[in-house]
């Protein structure tokens, strides 16, 4: 049993391949219960598919994905959210004419462990809280701000009770205060002990953060390691070269 | 016995080619502006009403009308993109899509009714002198007028192909077609390729329909069947590919009068229409989809 | 629901009581045949809205489960088989027919489902009119017994069935997973709502009402070609009456089909094509520019206090 607390998460021989484009490229990692891994790289380094992986909103070509031992490596996106992974989307994606409260409410009647009408409700309007947004409840997702929608996204996530939570670019477009607050917000989703996964460019962040960083570079796993020593290696650094605010982070 | 079937695989080509003409207009109003017009046959049947109606007003040959249909269907065409289907081209892909195929829905009814109240629910069919006129070659029939329409009709897709590949505007189409933010980024008046290129695709419409007129009868409820066909068409032939779509037309064609042959006339159209769901469930993606 | 009720319970069980009683105070041919037809496209529109209003799937080719229930019904009774069974019958094999086709045809996405669904009402219409090119006629024995009365509470037990699946699809976990569905299927599924599924199960619904609602036509029409009931005008009046009324809302199918017939009768020309005319030239108007329709329309007004 302890192995699967050290291997809640296994990504094992990853591949995928769209048309004649490799993607994704042998990636393997692992992730421990109550860990935060950050997985970074540089544009089209195939973070985002990795993701979409694991959620299953994309079919490997080869290899597998694990949750707890058990294989999901052929179950539809629904299935796995079931079982405890969620995810956000990079590019926010509400469902743009129900409301904010109902949002939430569907992630929570069809998550894990499926709550009755009226404890969903009140789950989802305590959840709407946490992200800060109580009070546009009864507001069209579609008449929200961008971070609005960002929080939004976070708090539907949450709201299927995740074990493992898969978030893309969580920062992206948010000015620093704003990136505070939710880091603040991912701590405490730690916290309750839900595990992240976090795919970020803000490197920054991620050193603040992530417990272990997962580097990936045209698809292949590249180096991994704490934030600390990882970004530090030559070969991660050749692989940011070029991008001035990656080479910022990197200084600090 | 064999001389049946080489028969029925002439009737299947020559009508095939106008398949895929039909088609044609289609697939290029999909593939710029990703909208699907429902109501491609009924301008089709729209063409078809220009060269009769010009055919008994003046006794002019079906295939010269067909300089009268296309320019007149083009104009068709912008109007209806810009009453219409212009308000469309700010919405997502997905409501796009959905939208246009709600609005030719209702546009198919709309051209049908306008047709039978200006001319009749009947058929109607162009009769010059020639009509009768075959070409025998060993057993096998082959009727000139049909003939000359299926020539006249790659003629037609050879000049798009040319218009496509060696204009400013025709590169503006690809352009637009292959990567809409980026030909607007390089300048290209999307509005502009948007209309001409629903024109055009209503123009190929028109031509079809007044070529459809030498040897098929005409009628206001014909609109639906020639969408089908068009859609089928485009499913199998894929999407872009000028030549692969008459190719599949063609196909089509002899598929249906092959089928027509060893089913009974009846079931040559349910024939091409399994084919159809066959491709689109072997490919859930489809053929249109853009890689 | 965060959306206020339009229409507060008691006064739907008191309209209920007097459209049941309707039938006991009246015999009056034309006001009967009015109420059979404006609960027949009740059911109708309301059996299209709950894949395509609710699941957000334009079924281009609901006519064919309409005729397939009207065929089954009407040549199963005709061959003296209990009404009943007759109707549940032609429901059973418009919701099997369902099956069938919504399979693999809600694996598509993009245009294909609405023009899969198009070319399978085609196939089976042509079918239909080559296997019963006939005009089926009720024999004399039928003829002479024939009343409305059971025909309008037929249409009204059908208007009932689908308002009461089209409030549940409003308010219950399937419900929301299918307003899910229908906003972003990728969401939906982030969600844990299982996408094929939740529209499957929508389609083979509207489909059985569908066959239920062809079958009352089948049993109220004296004479008619099979081929009639399988006609795309029985799909255009649905989405007609849908858009009208307003789409995905559950009062949207009776205040369309309500104003449909009104118009209808207004406009009272004696050419059916000028009809088709104006529904059709109304229809795209109503999609362009008022895509809430009626109910969208009344809420406006109602927020704004009038």
């Amino acid at each position: 049993m302890s192995g699967d607390r050290q291997r809640l998460l296994a990504a094992e021989g990853l591949t995928k391949t769209f048309g004649g484009l490799r993607a994704v490229i042998d990636v393997s990692f692992t992730v421990a219960e109550g860990e935060i891994l950050g997985l970074v790289g540089p544009n089209g380094s195939g973070k985002t598919t990795v993701l979409n992986l694991i959620a299953g909103a994309l079919r490997t070509d080869a290899g597998r994905v694990r949750l707890a031992g058990r294989d999901i490596t052929r179950l539809p996106p629904s299935t796995r959210t079931r079982l405890g992974i969620a995810r956000t989307f990079q590019l926010v994606r509400p469902l743009r004419n129900l409301s904010a409260a109902d949002n939430v409410l569907v992630a929570r009647l069809y998550g894990r462990d499926r709550a009755d009408f009226s404890a969903a409700r009140s789950d989802s309007l305590r959840l709407l809280d946490l992200v800060g947004l109580r009070g546009k409840a009864q507001m069209l997702a579609t008449r929200l701000t961008l971070t609005e929608r960002k929080r939004l996204e976070i708090a539907r996530a949450l709201a299927t009770q995740p074990i493992v939570l898969l978030l893309d670019e969580p920062l992206s477009g948010l000015n620093p205060t704003e990136v505070d607050t939710a880091l603040s917000l991912l701590r405490t989703i730690r916290k309750v002990g839900i595990t992240l996964v976090i795919v970020e460019h803000n490197v920054r962040a991620v050193r603040a953060l992530c417990d272990r960083v997962v580097v990936l570079n045209s698809g292949r796993r590249v180096v991994e390691g704490t934030p600390g020593e990882a970004l530090s290696r030559p070969e991660v650094i050749e692989v940011y070269l070029g991008t001035r605010s990656a080479r910022a982070g990197f200084d600090a | 016995m064999t001389s049946i079937h080489v028969q029925n695989a002439v009737f299947g080509l020559l009508i095939g080619g106008l398949y895929g003409l039909g088609a044609v207009g289609l697939s290029l109003v999909f593939g710029v502006l990703t909208m699907l017009n429902v109501a491609h046959g009924e301008l089709i049947m729209l063409g078809g009403y220009v060269s009769i109606w010009l055919f008994t007003l003046w006794r002019l040959d079906p295939f010269v009308s067909v300089l009268v249909a296309g320019p007149a269907l083009f104009i068709v065409g912008a109007g209806l993109f810009w009453v219409l289907f212009r308000r469309l081209i700010h919405f997502t892909e997905e409501h796009k899509i959905k939208n246009s195929i709600l609005i030719g829905f209702g546009l198919a009814l709309v051209l049908q009714t306008l047709a039978i109240l200006a001319w009749e629910a009947d058929e109607r069919a162009v009769t010059p002198s020639y009509a009768g006129e075959v070409l025998a070659l060993g057993g096998v029939v082959v009727p000139l007028s049909r003939l000359a329409a299926l020539v006249l009709a790659f003629v037609v897709l050879g000049g798009l192909h040319l218009f496509l590949t060696h204009t400013r505007q025709g590169t503006a189409i690809r352009a637009t077609a292959e990567d809409e933010q980026g030909a607007a980024l390089a300048g290209i008046p999307i509005g502009r390729v948007y209309l001409i290129a629903f024109g055009l695709g209503s123009a190929l419409a028109g031509v079809a329909g007044a070529l459809v007129s030498v040897s098929e009868a005409i009628s206001p409820a014909i609109g639906l069947h020639w969408t089908l066909k068009a859609l089928i068409v485009i499913v199998l032939g894929g999407m872009g590919n000028i030549f692969g779509t008459f190719v599949a037309g063609v196909f089509l064609g002899v598929v249906e009068s092959m089928s027509g042959f060893l089913f009974g006339n009846a079931y040559r159209e349910v024939v091409g229409l399994a084919i159809f769901l066959i491709v689109l469930s072997a490919r859930p993606q489809g053929l249109f989809a853009r890689s | 629901m965060t959306v206020p009720r339009l229409v507060p319970p008691a006064l739907i069980a008191c309209g209920v009581v007097v459209l049941g009683a309707v039938p006991l105070f009246t015999s009056s041919r034309s006001l009967l045949t009015w109420g059979f037809l404006i609960l027949l496209y009740i059911a109708l529109a309301q059996s299209w809205n709950l894949l395509g209003g609710f699941g957000g799937q334009v079924n281009l080719g609901h006519a064919a489960f309409f005729g397939l229930g009207a065929l089954v019904t009407r040549m199963l009774w005709l061959k003296g088989v209990p009404l009943v069974l007759a109707l549940l019958a032609g429901t059973a094999g418009a919701s099997l027919a369902g099956l069938i086709v919504g399979a693999p045809s809600l694996r598509l996405h993009g245009p294909y489902f609405a023009i899969g669904t198009l070319a399978v009402a085609e196939i089976l219409r042509i079918t239909a009119g080559n296997v019963f090119p006939e005009v089926s006629t009720l024999p004399a024995r039928a003829l002479a017994g024939y009343h409305l009365a059971p025909r309008y509470y037929l249409a009204l037990g059908a208007a009932l069935l689908t308002m009461l699946a089209a409030w549940r699809f409003g308010r219950s976990r399937f419900g929301y997973g299918l307003a899910a569905v229908r906003e972003d299927e990728a969401v939906a599924e982030a969600s844990g709502v299982h996408a094929f599924r939740h529209k499957l199960l929508a389609f083979v619904v509207s489909s059985a009402l569908a066959g239920l609602t062809g079958g009352v036509f089948g049993f109220y029409h004296v004479s008619f070609y099979p081929q009639f009931a399988f006609s795309p005008l029985w799909t255009f009046d649905a989405l007609l009456i849908t858009f009208l009324g307003g789409v995905g809302a559950l009062w949207g199918p009776p205040l369309g089909a309500a104003f449909f017939l009104m118009l209808r009768e207004a406009l009272a020309f004696r050419l059916l094509e000028v009809h088709v005319l104006i529904f059709g030239i109304l229809f795209i108007i109503i999609v362009l520019a008022f895509p809430g329709g009626l109910v969208e329309g009344w809420r406006t007004l109602a927020r704004r206090g009038y």
